[in-house]
């Protein structure tokens, strides 16, 4: 176990890591990370760090691991890192941990999350996140579940949930008007 | 609060539609009553004179004079204040608000609230200065109120603003001018002439560069200084407190507010860029952004960047490096790399140059001549907005419309979703979509902050 400035260290290390413009060492670092899940629990602890350079660079791996699992063809991954998100998001962790987690699981959930991540629309501290995240989840079962949370949530909270559905239920009315030559 | 302001969001598209039927059940105001009516206003009626009692509605005649509401008034939005003709100054910072209200003639209304200044009956075009996350929803409002626009660059945030923006000027039939004022630039005329008739031959990669995006700076969450209503100034984004190197200026260096130079600056050597390759009905099939992340400080944009866009029929590429190149110590701008020549565009405001030899370049009677409104002003930013009150009257497409603007602003919007996943992604310039990447697609539109809609 490496001790804690080293592990900080190496947090921000591998950040610039998978960041980097060579792929060859993109892939190193990845390849180091090994098995993404297991990493969401630990970087989520340290990204609540008074040293403010390791917290950032811990939500920021957090980021790029998110976005690294929801890749096309990954979908277990993407399962296993987002069953991990929700975890932390259901947690006794402070807030902004909380919430930097269900903002990534609007990237990484499916329609096998959105229960857990519904559950939170009733958790005030973490509600308004719970529901930006499933705006972002396609899918009927989303779709239910701010159906189901307009008819049983709070008065105040009712209008986000009504706007997020009016909001999925827009569609894009330009679709290759652009192109069209003047 | 959020319920009584949702309300009043969609109060507003049924006021304008019961202005709308008021308006065609009346005559027409002629010209002669104006003048006769001239008494009234020296006997103390408000110093701007209602233009839609001049005009037909939402038309004012060619010699009428228009009158603006200035939303967003801070930075370069104040730059567009017409002193004489304002009915109206809106900002969410009430110092921005006094200062500006000094330089203005008569009593404007004074608002931090901007449907305020959509509700007003007499103002007929606003200009938009505003961060970049309330562009869209302000645009779309005030073109459903009947509101002709000049939002500043870049067009939107999001593939799903820009969509939604072109949608409402196309559907409510108004004049939306973004500010990329290269498209009124002589210099960037004369590049793009001179590329378009073929003299630096056929070109097969534009390179931009840039100077790095700004790092550093964690600030203090605090509360907010009196002046300013934060969570106005947050409006549809993401709600966080209050922090000094968040707030202004520097939203420019967070990706929920803006999204770094490549959506700055970027947008107008962009846009220069699609002019002179003739691509403002085309779109790039792929891109893929490297860079490195800022490891100090609240600012979210990558620090150095390079990004690479592929077109195809022709094929060619464009790239954006930061630092890059910085051809003869310039902080910005383009290189044109042709199959017999190159050619240097700098900048891509109202700062552009170019090289000698384009600058002496006239094509031959038969060659291509790009148009160019024929404004007397050596301001390209001037002329970007003459342009833009000279479509009000007429009624034509401006020069940089809200189309063009959008198709130009999907560069850095796809360039800054590659940069945050990680990979290269395809993209169908005609859906507007990524191809076979559905978590790209998730990021096209931004959800709102309620009571905040589209």
């Amino acid at each position: 176990m490496l001790e804690e400035s080293k592990l900080w260290a190496r947090v921000v290390e591998l950040l610039m890591h998978v960041k980097s413009d060579k792929a060859e060492i993109r892939t190193a670092a990845w390849n180091e990370m090994g098995k993404l899940s297991e990493k969401v629990i630990p970087l989520s602890d340290l990204s609540s760090s008074e040293d403010k350079p390791v917290a950032k660079a811990a939500k920021g791996l957090l980021e790029a691991i998110a976005h690294r699992a929801a890749r096309p063809g990954a979908k277990e991954e993407a399962k296993e890192v987002s069953e991990k998100l929700l975890e932390v998001a259901s947690s006794g962790r402070p807030v902004p941990v909380r919430a930097w987690a269900l903002h990534l699981l609007g990237f990484t959930a499916d329609g096998r999350a959105v229960p857990g991540i519904a559950r939170l629309l009733k958790v005030t501290e973490v509600q308004e996140e719970a529901r930006l995240a499933l705006e972002r989840i396609p899918g009927s079962a989303s779709t239910s579940a701010l159906k189901g949370a307009s008819k049983t949530t709070s008065a105040p909270f009712r209008p986000n949930i009504e706007q997020s559905l009016r909001a999925r239920e827009a569609t894009p009315k330009t679709v290759g008007t652009t192109l069209v030559k003047r | 609060m959020l319920k009584s302001n949702s309300k009043a969001l969609l109060c507003l598209s049924a006021e304008k539609e019961k202005r709308g039927k008021a308006l065609k059940t009346k005559n027409p105001i002629t010209r002669r009553d104006l003048i006769k009516g001239s008494a009234a206003v020296v006997a103390g009626m408000p110093y701007v004179l209602p233009s839609g009692v001049i005009a037909l509605p939402g038309r004012p005649g060619p010699n009428d004079r228009i009158v603006y509401g200035h939303i967003g008034i801070g930075g370069m939005g104040r730059s567009h204040v017409v002193a004489d003709s304002c009915a109206a100054l809106c900002d969410v910072d009430s110092n921005h608000l006094a200062e500006v209200a000094k330089t203005v003639k008569g009593t404007p209304l004074l608002t931090k609230d901007y449907r305020e200044v959509l509700d007003r009956k007499d103002i007929d075009a606003v200009t938009i200065g505003t961060p970049d996350h309330w562009h869209a929803i302000m645009a779309v409002h005030a073109c459903q109120a009947g509101k002709d626009v000049y939002s500043e660059k870049p067009t939107c945030r999001t593939i799903q603003e820009g969509q939604a923006m072109v949608n409402a000027a196309q559907q409510n039939k108004r004049v939306v001018q973004i500010g990329a004022q290269g498209r009124s630039n002589p210099m960037a005329h004369k590049a793009c002439q001179f590329i378009r008739n073929g003299q630096i031959g056929k070109v097969n990669h534009v390179e931009v560069w840039h100077s790095n995006n700004w790092s550093g700076g964690w600030g203090t969450e605090k509360a907010p200084p009196l002046e300013l209503d934060w969570d106005k100034w947050l409006g549809p984004a993401r709600w966080r407190p209050y922090n000094s190197d968040c707030a202004h200026f520097n939203f420019r260096w967070l990706m929920d507010f803006g999204g770094g130079f490549i959506r700055d600056r970027g947008n107008h050597v962009l846009s220069v860029a699609m002019w002179c390759m003739d691509a403002d009905t085309k779109g790039p099939v792929s891109v893929e952004a490297t860079g490195q992340s800022n490891p100090n400080g609240i600012w979210d944009v990558p620090v150095t960047m390079q990004v690479k866009w592929e077109f195809k029929n022709p094929d060619w590429t464009m790239t954006w490096d930061q630092p890059g190149a910085q051809y003869d110590k310039i902080e910005w701008g383009a290189k044109y790399h042709g199959d017999r020549d190159t050619l240097i565009v700098s900048g891509g405001d109202g700062g552009c140059d170019t090289e000698e030899k384009a600058k002496r370049y006239s094509p031959p009677a038969d060659g291509k001549h790009i148009f160019l409104d024929p404004y007397v002003t050596d301001d390209p930013t001037e002329r970007h907005r003459q342009n833009w009150r000279s479509c009000i009257k007429s009624r034509e497409k401006p020069v940089m419309s809200v189309e063009l603007g959008f198709n130009v602003v999907i560069l850095p919007i796809i360039a800054n979703i590659s940069y945050q996943l990680g990979r290269k992604l395809r993209w169908d310039s005609l859906m507007h979509r990524f191809i076979g990447d559905e978590e790209a697609n998730r990021m096209l539109a931004q959800p709102y902050r309620a009571p905040y809609f589209l």
